[in-house]
């Protein structure tokens, strides 16, 4: 098809998500008629009941398979043939088994193939209920490690959406059970449909709907289902009262073998695919196949593909009952953004008479992403127009059966047929909102979850006992290939749907590994050591020193001690998840996909030793605000010295929007404590939103930082949501994130994207030889003394980061001034000796009581343990604070400063120009959880004056767009900053003011051709200016439409180049292109006549 | 004892070093700093002034004058010795861990001032060379029992442990290696758990009353079960407490050994049946989850009453003996 042929600008209303609603049925088919004869009687027939009038509990097929009514189930006359069966549902108005008992006989346990077919009619309130059974003979439809919980078969209908179901089947194979699924389909009440199951005996089973095949499930491996003991229920299950079938069925009948099933028409369905793609997709196509249902042979066909009034016409070669035609239909993508329609007709003649068909398809072209977009993750599923509203870019979605794939034991499709096609729906409307989709795979916990494989890959214990707590052993070589399979077979299932561009990968698998005693992990050990493990190796934590005896009195252990080469490796590689997750991202990324990140949380769940995630893209970390909400940075510099061991691996960071309620708010009997309103209204809650203040504190503590994203956990704590034990206790958090999104993130996001940390020259380092030895370390908790460190330094307006033992030893200390060394209990002799030469040169070493005694400090700074009162504890901080800065002062010059502690500075730099974020954590008690004395959580505004160590400069507040007043003072230039509760900025500082904003463009420009528009920012001495300067540009046709283009931009020395590729089908005319640089936020306007080619 | 030549280097030092005082400390802190530790290299020369910056108007200064002393060996050991009465607790620190290291046998008057300090740290550096003392001689017991009465815990802790008495190195019966035997465990006879007397610690001194000894009376002890934390039990404590039960055993099985096992014991414990010490398990809070057997074949009385007494540590969170407590025969 030609291209510029290809598609029309007509908007058409949504289809099913399976294949359309054919053309008339001209075919009569069995099922659509009365079962008599043999279809009744036949030798196949194991069971049919027609519940008609006189013989209502008759098994009509003469075997003997008698009902009996159970609850308020009853026989009626308005049934598609006569008389039908009305159940009902269980509720507790209704708490009885419902529906008709048939007992357990050996034909109903069909040994090969076997159908089950059925007329529903759903009442009205079945939409009111989840899981509808239609016939049950096995009464667990859900995995259990039970003897009598994986015989025979279950058909249920499971709600999708409003009047929306998938047909289910979960058949029992006598050690587990395996689940076919259909497509999603339209369910409204009161009609009649015909439903069917078709097994083949050997893995395979189809849904059909109508007569119309609407999903197919293969379970590679498996044979005949085994036979059970449970008795037959029809329109309910068999042992629960909570299933019951909302409506009516007639004729259900249960056959030996494959019964063949046709709508009567022609089919036109589309592969699984997107339907979706983003302006510029290459090779973007659809796969139509139009197929002969009708049962019979089809001939003299023809398909006529319709684009803008242009059709072309394809014959269909003749087409035996079942067989089908396969179109490759090619998508032009350099068309406008936009929804347009395929129209596709089928014609042709079986037995005589002509037989039409017809669809439309949905096609949608989205615009192309700008450059350097920071995502905002959703860690959970919301639903789309909140999602929007807040501002996120992904949330979490589920998209591949492990079984599957495990049974396959090698990449294959992610799911059946119509989890695919639901699937790839899911991520079609994502892209058609803007949004995107981060695929959360956990093959490892999943292994864990399956009773059958957790015997043989738990971890186990020194004497070979599995542990209690599920975690596997990841080092089994069947276990990383399965990890390669999951990431490869949703790669190649979804691999082309371009809304799916992120995975997170095993979270919070770390937390719960354990040593293990495989004869494999001993061996490996042995292998990378040379020994066996030690044997006063006993738990995941180390061994600590008081417990050693001979141990070094100095406290210097030497860096290939075995113990702490015992827990390098394990905690590297030993056991096994951090390859793990390399090859499931390995797996993801094997059909070549560039644009997709995968990431791994949470990171520093561990000690502090390099590998963690694996080769994942990016790795990140939830952290709490509560009580100082500063906690949030020192939690993100762990993750940046985490990937200084992976070069090119990037740093994202979540806080979490709920708040643990015992933690913050716990339920107090005191009088004098006066209650909150949530507290009154949900007595109960157990997890609570996050305070709105702390939120924009947590978020400029990440934004200040050079992460490349940042996410948030707890949709059912920010809205109003279902989301059980999250709680919705803060409306005011939802609107401050959405803000802070659309006024920081959204604008300045482009610019933060291309600024670096400077080098820095305060570092914190965390032992691992300590956390090994001593019990020591954070864990990624951000808790103890070593995290409230990191914050006493923020407070003293110095700029730390963290490093690790290793990167001491791979890196040195050159450029650091100051060392400081919480809770450094043990170290290396290699490390020690690297410190001494630090102090020895000049450097200055910062250390509490419990420093190693092979140094001293030149300040002490002394531990102190938090009382729980947030208030003392922070003042107690901050007085330690104070008293660094002034030891600190006679030696060392910061960088950047600011007049209270409560002004948290941080810098980052691009060339010349400083980037100086400034948030403000000035808190007190506020009446929301503060009357419990825990947390601080209500801001206060604060105002001072910050500075930054610069002979000259002029200084922007990038939130605000405007120049901000400067003045010397000594070596820093300086300026006046007001902030409200919680309420962040960020300064560009520049040596010369920004004077002009320029936008360069052809003067024309072609239809279906590409041109470039280039924006620039000079300053007064008329040069680019050498930073990273934020501008909003809007590109509007000739009709004043804004035009793909548009948004914000990082202008990276100044300038940005703007490609603008125009569509063939844009408007010709005066297009106008604006920029505004948002610093001071100059302006410039151009225009470009777009013709004709 | 000091030369005259040694002796005269030092007093023209202090001469000097105060002169160059009187000079450097025009300048800042930092350039004093940067000052001292170019005298890096010059070995017993750079005393005087070293010795001069320990009294420097600036703490760090004087530590780091202090640190370079260190560095320098005996040559050093003479202004170190001043430093010990220096105002900065560093300083002195760093002076006492120098000395340390070159006083041999005389190091116990050093500990002994040291101990009496008003800052922690020091004590603590004091205590925790007492501890590493062999032979531990009366005097350095005497000092240690001090240290045991210590105002802070993290002192008191060091000096306690040093003073423990009792230690039996164990190995299971199932895991000895010259046994070239299968064992196999021929009957289990679990303790009961309830009917347990139990009583905190926070001294640390029960040993010192023999709460282990089987005749001790116990009734007033409060009565607590086995199979949970006492903190499920009402005590918010960490520390040391004591278990102590009675059981009778039938007549002897056919056996080669016995043990008793714990299935966990939150976190560190020592027991004694029938007044005999059989072991410990002592690997710190590692240990908390651990199960653990020890051989009491020779300490059990078959056909009749024994007594079982358990000192049980618990530094963080739960604590206690939370999980069964069992006889296994093995054979």
């Amino acid at each position: 098809m030609s291209s510029r042929k290809g598609l029309v600008l007509i908007l058409v209303s949504s289809l099913p998500a399976f294949g359309a609603p054919a053309g008339r049925v001209q075919e009569e088919q069995p099922w659509q008629h009365k079962y008599v004869g043999k279809a009744a009687t036949g030798p196949e027939v194991i069971a049919l009941w027609a519940f008609d009038a006189g013989a209502e509990k008759q098994d009509v097929s003469g075997h003997g398979h008698v009902l009996r009514l159970r609850g308020e189930a009853r026989f009626v006359e308005a049934g598609r043939f006569g008389g039908c069966l009305e159940s009902f549902p269980a509720d507790s108005k209704h708490d009885k088994p419902q529906g008709a008992e048939v007992q357990n006989a050996p034909a109903l346990s069909p040994a090969g193939a076997f159908t089950l077919e059925a007329w529903v009619k759903a009442k009205p309130e079945m939409d009111n209920y989840r899981t509808v059974f239609v016939l049950d003979k096995k009464y667990y439809h859900y995995a259990k490690d039970l003897p009598q919980a994986n015989h025979d078969y279950c058909f249920y209908l499971l709600r999708t959406g409003e009047n929306r179901r998938r047909m289910v089947a979960y058949l029992g194979y006598g050690t587990d059970s395996a689940q076919y699924q259909s497509a999603d389909f339209e369910l409204k009440p009161g009609r009649w449909v015909h439903l069917a199951f078709t097994y083949d005996g050997a893995g395979t089973g189809r849904f059909f709907l109508n007569g119309k095949c609407v999903g197919k499930t293969v379970c590679e491996g498996r044979g005949a289902i085994s036979p059970g003991s449970y008795n037959l229920v029809l329109g309910d299950r068999y042992g629960s009262t909570h299933c019951g079938f909302p409506g009516y069925l007639d004729q259900v009948r249960i056959c030996r073998g494959v019964v063949p099933f046709f709508s009567g028409s022609m089919a036109i369905d589309l592969r699984p695919g997107p339907t979706a793609f983003v302006r510029g997709t290459r090779n973007a196509r659809l796969v139509v196949v139009v197929s002969n249902d009708t049962g019979k042979r089809l001939t003299q066909g023809s398909v006529r593909l319709s684009f803008a009034g242009v059709t072309r016409k394809t014959p269909l070669p003749d087409l035996r009952p079942g067989a089908g035609r396969t179109l490759v239909v090619p998508v032009d993508t350099s068309w406008r953004a936009g929804t347009y329609s395929l129209h596709v007709a089928a014609s042709a003649v079986v037995e005589g008479k002509r037989l039409e068909a017809a669809r439309d398809i949905d096609v949608t072209l989205t615009p192309r992403p700008l450059p350097n977009q920071m995502p905002v993750v959703m860690w959970g599923t919301g639903d789309i127009p909140r999602l929007k509203e807040i501002g996120f870019t992904h949330h979490l979605v589920h998209a591949v059966d492990y079984a599957k794939v495990w049974a396959a034991g090698r990449p294959t499709d992610a799911g059946s047929t119509g989890q695919l096609q639901q699937w790839g729906k899911m991520l079609d409307e994502l892209l058609v909102n803007g949004l995107h989709a981060a695929v959360y795979l956990r093959p490892g916990p999943w292994v864990a979850s399956r009773p059958d494989l957790k015997k043989k890959y738990q971890r186990i214990d020194r004497a070979g006992k599995p542990y209690d707590k599920n975690n596997i052993c990841a080092t089994f070589p069947e276990i990383q290939r399965f990890g390669y399979n999951t990431g490869a077979s949703v790669a190649r299932s979804f691999g082309k749907f371009a809304a799916l561009d992120a995975s997170l990968i095993h979270s919070e698998v770390r937390d719960g590994t354990n040593l293990c005693f495989h004869p494999h992990d001993r061996k490996a050990f042995r292998l990378f050591a040379g020994y066996g493990i030690p044997d006063r190796v006993v738990g995941k934590h180390g061994v600590r020193y008081t417990t050693i005896a001979g141990f070094p009195g100095n406290r210097v252990v030497p860096d290939d001690d075995p113990v702490l080469t015992f827990y390098r490796w394990f905690w590297k590689t030993g056991d096994g998840w951090n390859d793990l997750h390399t090859r499931v991202s390995d797996g993801l990324k094997s059909t070549g996909r560039k644009d997709l990140w995968t990431w791994f949380d949470p990171a520093v769940r561990v000690p502090s030793v390099w590998g963690s995630g694996g080769r994942v893209d990016v790795i990140s970390q939830w952290t709490y605000s509560y009580p100082d909400p500063i906690k949030v940075g020192q939690a993100a510099d762990e993750l940046f010295a985490m990937a200084a061991g992976a070069p090119g691996q990037q740093v994202m960071k979540m806080t979490q929007v709920i708040w643990y309620r015992n933690q913050t708010a716990p339920k107090s009997k005191d009088p004098k404590v006066k209650q909150a309103q949530w507290e009154k209204d949900l007595p109960d809650a157990r997890f609570i939103t996050i305070a709105p203040d702390h939120l924009r504190e947590a978020f400029w503590e990440e934004v200040s930082r050079p992460v490349r994203g940042i996410m948030y956990h707890g949709w059912g704590s920010l809205v109003q949501a279902s989301s059980g034990s999250y709680r919705y206790t803060n409306p005011k958090t939802k609107g401050a994130l959405a803000e802070l999104i659309r006024t920081v993130v959204r604008p300045l996001g482009p610019t933060f994207l291309q600024v670096a940390d400077p080098p820095g020259d305060v570092a914190v380092l965390e032992s691992f030889a300590s956390q090994v030895f001593a019990g020591r370390g954070t864990w990624g908790w951000s808790g103890n003394w070593e995290a409230d460190t990191h914050l006493i330094l923020q407070w003293a307006h110095l700029q730390p980061k963290i490093i690790y033992d290793e990167t001491i030893l791979r890196d040195g200390l050159g450029g650091c001034r100051v060392l400081v060394l919480p809770d450094c209990d043990v170290l290396t002799k290699r490390v020690v000796a690297r410190i001494a030469e630090f102090q020895n040169k000049g450097g200055l070493l910062v250390a509490d009581e419990n420093l190693c005694p092979a140094l001293t400090a030149d300040i002490l700074l002394p531990a102190y343990k938090r009382t729980g009162k947030a208030r003392e504890d922070k003042a107690a901080l901050q007085q330690r604070a104070a008293a660094l800065r002034r030891e600190l002062d006679d030696f060392y010059q910061r960088h950047v400063d600011a007049s209270n502690p409560d002004l948290v500075v941080r810098c980052r730099r691009f060339r010349d120009a400083d980037y100086v974020f400034v948030l403000n954590d000035k808190r007190t008690y506020g009446d929301y959880v503060g009357q419990h004395r825990l947390v601080m959580e209500k801001g206060l505004p604060n105002e001072g004056t910050v500075s930054v160590r610069r002979p000259r400069g002029f200084a922007y507040d990038l939130v605000a767009h405007r120049e901000v007043p400067v003045h010397g003072k000594g070596a820093f230039v300086v300026w006046e900053t007001k902030l409200g509760p919680g309420e962040g900025r960020v300064y560009l500082v520049v040596d010369r003011p920004l004077a002009r904003v320029r936008i360069r463009t052809p003067k024309t420009a072609l239809l279906g051709r590409d041109a470039v528009v280039r924006v620039e920012v000079s300053d007064s001495g008329g040069r680019l200016v050498p930073a990273v300067v934020p501008v909003e540009v809007t590109i509007t046709d000739a009709q004043g439409r804004p035009a793909e283009g548009s948004g914000y931009y990082g202008a990276r020395d100044g300038a940005v180049t703007i490609p603008l590729a125009l569509a063939p089908n844009d408007l010709p005319g005066r297009w106008t292109v604006r920029a505004v640089e948002l610093a001071s936020g100059k302006a410039a306007a151009a225009r470009v006549v777009v013709r004709k080619p | 004892m000091r030369t005259t030549s040694s002796r005269r280097k030092l007093v023209t030092g202090i001469v000097c070093g105060c002169a160059l005082a009187g000079s450097v400390w025009a300048q800042g802190p930092g350039e004093r700093r940067a000052a001292l530790l170019r005298l890096v290299g010059e070995g017993a020369a750079a005393v005087p002034r070293l010795t001069a910056g320990l009294n420097d108007e600036n703490v760090v200064v004087r530590r780091t004058a202090a640190r370079l002393l260190a560095r320098l060996g005996k040559e050093g050991r003479e202004p170190l010795t001043q430093a010990l009465t220096n105002s900065d607790s560093l300083v002195r620190l760093i002076a006492l861990r120098a000395l340390l290291g070159s006083h041999g046998q005389r190091m116990v008057p050093l500990l002994k001032t040291a101990l009496g300090d008003e800052n922690v740290v020091i004590r603590q550096a004091a205590v925790a060379a007492l501890a590493d003392r062999e032979p531990q001689t009366a005097e350095v017991k005497a000092l240690l029992e001090t240290a045991a009465k210590d105002p802070v815990e993290a002192v008191r802790n060091i000096a306690a442990k040093a003073l423990w008495p009792f230690h039996k190195e164990v190995t299971s019966v199932r895991d000895r290696k010259d046994w070239d035997h299968v064992i196999e465990v021929a009957k289990t006879i679990p303790l009961p758990e309830d009917g347990w007397r139990f009583k905190l610690d926070p001294a640390r001194d029960g040993h010192l009353k023999k709460w282990y000894r089987p005749d001790f009376d116990d009734s007033a002890w409060e009565r607590v079960r086995i199979g949970k934390s006492w903190e499920e039990q009402g005590h918010t404590y960490d520390g040391v407490a004591w278990y102590r039960r009675t059981f009778i055993l039938p007549d002897k099985p056919p056996q080669l050994a016995t043990e008793l096992r714990f299935d966990a014991v939150d976190e560190c414990a020592w027991v004694w049946v029938n007044g005999t010490y059989v072991g410990q398990h002592d690997v710190g809070p590692e240990g908390w989850d651990q199960p653990f057997t020890l051989d009491v074949t020779g300490a059990l009385k078959w056909h009749g009453r024994n007594q079982v007494t358990v000192r049980v540590f618990d530094s963080k969170y739960a604590g206690g003996i939370w999980k069964p407590v069992r006889l296994e025969v093995l054979k």
